[in-house]
């Protein structure tokens, strides 16, 4: 898990998983009982269930050109000359939908990616049901009840580093770097928000451009998308003028919306 | 047969007629394997949930532990017990306490007592949870200045500590979940609930003549921020005190500009114990305090306004009154005091 350069961790729902499994058995087991005598019905055939991956590509500007923790970039539109030593943020509540509309969404679905070198990190979803899905849907951010609901574990433990002391609430996105035009030559971005005009939690939908994954039992398909990092500073932002951003309030919103706005789709790989 | 299902019928009823009192706060014996709940007769239900976190004796001992132990704190030299200080109704008797390397914190250190009924905490009700508040003194510079994953490998690897998380949760691991929901364990048992003001409450002593008058005082001009019986309605008001060490109060959490100079109204209990007074802890002493009601320095909310009048007589009884929310017993508890030997 924590190969690499990235790593990402998740919820632990195993227990919960079993409960479930065992009361749907116990149901299905009553249910067949009960019917088998008068209509023979075909044996119930378990749903089938496959794994995907999402990779997330992080790239330098429109042009997604190549970029990675520690190498210095000049910004496309500011001319601001930026390197990052670390980039962190939580994707949520997952969910993957058919051209049918129908969904899948992932139970207590909380991962934490963490890039602490090189461009890529790789986050899997497990348990999926067997079918051809069309887009996905994912939350930057943690909802609001998780933010006041006390001491969590996993992905959303407060020993991620990822949970403000003083101010109750999680850093959606805690990026940091340096840079010769701010003011202490660094910065450090750390947005959230659960509430009120003060909301920095971000929902995005991304098709897979008219293509499906094709999630399959046997079969590890993955989600390629671009994560342009340069888009923080989009809109003209300077590091001259924006570079310590430590609570909720309108400039964690302004680059929550512009970190957003900085995924997009690329590929599937099936 | 018969018989054990009559049996089986007369438990489960005593069951419901337990649970049914249980709801009534009544007194009753605890059951073998469970510290009780401590919610005082006379005082509102705990805002606490202790439904996600029931407070069992191996858990709170783990908390009181974890409390008074220095291991918290990068360089093993401060305990929260360092700050919150039992005999002072876990208050601090500095202006400003210092933390590791003796660095000056920015606020004075608040009483902790009855804690599962304060809805936010600190001076500027930024924590909104009992169970994240001792992320901010375990990681603050002038506090314990430690982080979670280095104290959680020092718990690890401790003879005893894995022990007592098992029999506390069930299990060696150490981790957030059960490392915060002791600490929780233990300070919901801080229950300050024995003071004459309670067992004037409760019918069960009287005031002297002058704590009388200072109790109608106190219900004058004082209670529609220091509610009864918590002596607080954790609101956040502006008490006429300039602070002395420019904190924003309120503002520092919302940014907003109204919140300005708020601070959180805190409980008046124990607080003949609890000087210096104030966010910055800039009162010595409860005279002080009372004549800065008299002549605010700063504007103040209603019905403080431009001052409260009070003559000398009057202030000795409001003094007199305030002394009387002392509670001796819980300043000795001895389920609340060091487990160490000193
Ligand atoms: C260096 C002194 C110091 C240490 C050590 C310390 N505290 Fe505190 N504590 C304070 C101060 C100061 C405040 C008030 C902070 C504020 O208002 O911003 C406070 C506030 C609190 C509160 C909030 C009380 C309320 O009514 O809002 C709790 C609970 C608390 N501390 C528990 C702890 C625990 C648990 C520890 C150990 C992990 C600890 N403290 C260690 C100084 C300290
Ligand atoms: C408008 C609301 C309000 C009213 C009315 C009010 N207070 Fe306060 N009180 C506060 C606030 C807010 C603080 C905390 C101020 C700070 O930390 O700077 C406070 C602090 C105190 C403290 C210091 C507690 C400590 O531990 O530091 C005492 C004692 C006190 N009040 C007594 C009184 C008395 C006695 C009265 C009536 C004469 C009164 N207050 C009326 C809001 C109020």
């Amino acid at each position: 898990m924590y190969g690499g350069g990235f790593c990402f961790q998740t919820l632990n729902n195993n227990k919960m998983k079993f409960q479930y499994l065992f009361i749907a058995l116990l149901a299905g087991a009553t249910f067949t009982a009960c019917t088998k005598e008068n209509t023979p019905e075909p044996e119930p055939q378990p749903e089938l269930k496959g794994n995907a991956e999402i990779k997330f590509d992080h790239v330098w500007g429109p042009t997604f050109g190549a970029w990675s923790v520690g190498q210095t970039m000049r910004h496309p539109s500011t001319g601001d000359t930026i390197t990052f030593d670390f980039l962190n943020y939580y994707i949520t509540n997952v969910k993957l939908t058919k051209a049918d509309g129908s969904e899948w969404v992932q139970p207590n679905s909380y991962h934490l990616v963490k890039l602490s070198a090189g461009a890529l990190a790789t986050l899997t979803l497990n348990d999926i049901p067997e079918g051809d899905y069309t887009s996905i849907t994912y939350t930057i951010g943690v909802d609001s009840a998780r933010n006041v609901s006390g001491a969590q574990e996993g992905a959303l433990a407060p020993s991620q580093g990822m949970f403000w002391s003083w101010n109750t609430g999680y850093i959606f996105v805690k990026a940091e770097g340096r840079s010769p035009q701010a003011p202490n030559g660094t910065f450090k971005y750390h947005l959230g928000g659960f509430s009120g005009a003060n909301n920095a939690i971000r929902t995005t939908m991304l098709n897979f451009g008219g293509g499906t994954l094709r999630v399959r039992n046997n079969a590890l398909p993955s989600i390629h998308l671009f994560v342009n990092v340069a888009r923080f500073w989009h809109g003209g932002i300077l590091l001259s003028s924006l570079s310590n951003v430590h609570m909720p309030g309108a400039n964690a919103s302004t680059l929550a919306t512009n970190f957003r706005d900085a995924f997009t789709f690329d590929h599937l790989h099936n | 047969m018969h018989t054990h299902r009559t049996v089986r019928k007369t438990r489960s009823l005593w069951w419901l007629l337990l649970l049914f009192t249980a709801c009534r706060q009544e007194e009753l014996p605890p059951p073998a394997d469970q510290q009780p709940l401590p919610v005082p007769a006379h005082f509102p239900a705990p805002h606490y949930n202790f439904a996600s976190n029931k407070p069992i004796p191996a858990g709170i001992a783990l908390g009181r532990k974890l409390f008074y132990d220095p291991i918290t704190s990068v360089d093993s030299s401060i305990s929260c017990a360092s700050c919150h200080v039992q005999t002072l109704a876990f208050a601090h008797n500095q202006s400003i306490s210092r933390g590791v390397g003796g660095k000056l914190g920015v606020r004075n250190s608040p009483a902790l007592q009855n804690l599962a009924w304060v809805p936010w905490f600190n001076a500027d009700g930024g924590i909104l949870h009992l169970d994240v508040q001792p992320l901010a003194p375990i990681t603050d510079s002038a506090e314990h200045n430690f982080n979670l994953p280095d104290l959680f490998d020092r718990l690890r690897r401790h003879p005893q500590y894995p022990a007592d998380f098992e029999a506390a949760f069930g299990s060696r691991t150490v981790s957030d979940r059960p490392f915060f929901l002791a600490m929780s364990q233990f300070m919901t048992q801080l229950v300050s609930a024995g003071s004459l003001y309670d067992q004037v409450l409760t019918q069960k002593a009287t005031f002297s003549i002058d704590q009388a008058a200072g109790y109608a005082l106190f219900r004058t001009h004082c209670t529609s921020c220091h509610s009864e019986p918590l002596t607080s309605n954790f609101a956040f008001a502006r008490n006429g005190h300039q602070s002395s060490t420019n904190d924003e109060g309120r503002k520092r959490v919302t940014g907003d500009q109204v919140d300005f100079g708020k601070f959180r109204i805190p409980s008046l209990r124990n607080v003949a114990l609890t000087a210096p007074y104030m966010h910055d802890g800039s009162l010595p002493t409860l005279e002080a305090v009372i004549e800065h009601y008299t002549q605010p320095d700063y504007p103040a909310d209603a019905p403080i306004g431009t001052g409260i009048a009070l003559n000398s007589q009057q202030k000795n009884q409001l003094k007199a009154f305030l002394q009387s929310l002392t509670d001796p017993a819980f300043l000795q508890n001895e389920r609340l005091s060091s487990p160490f030997q000193p």
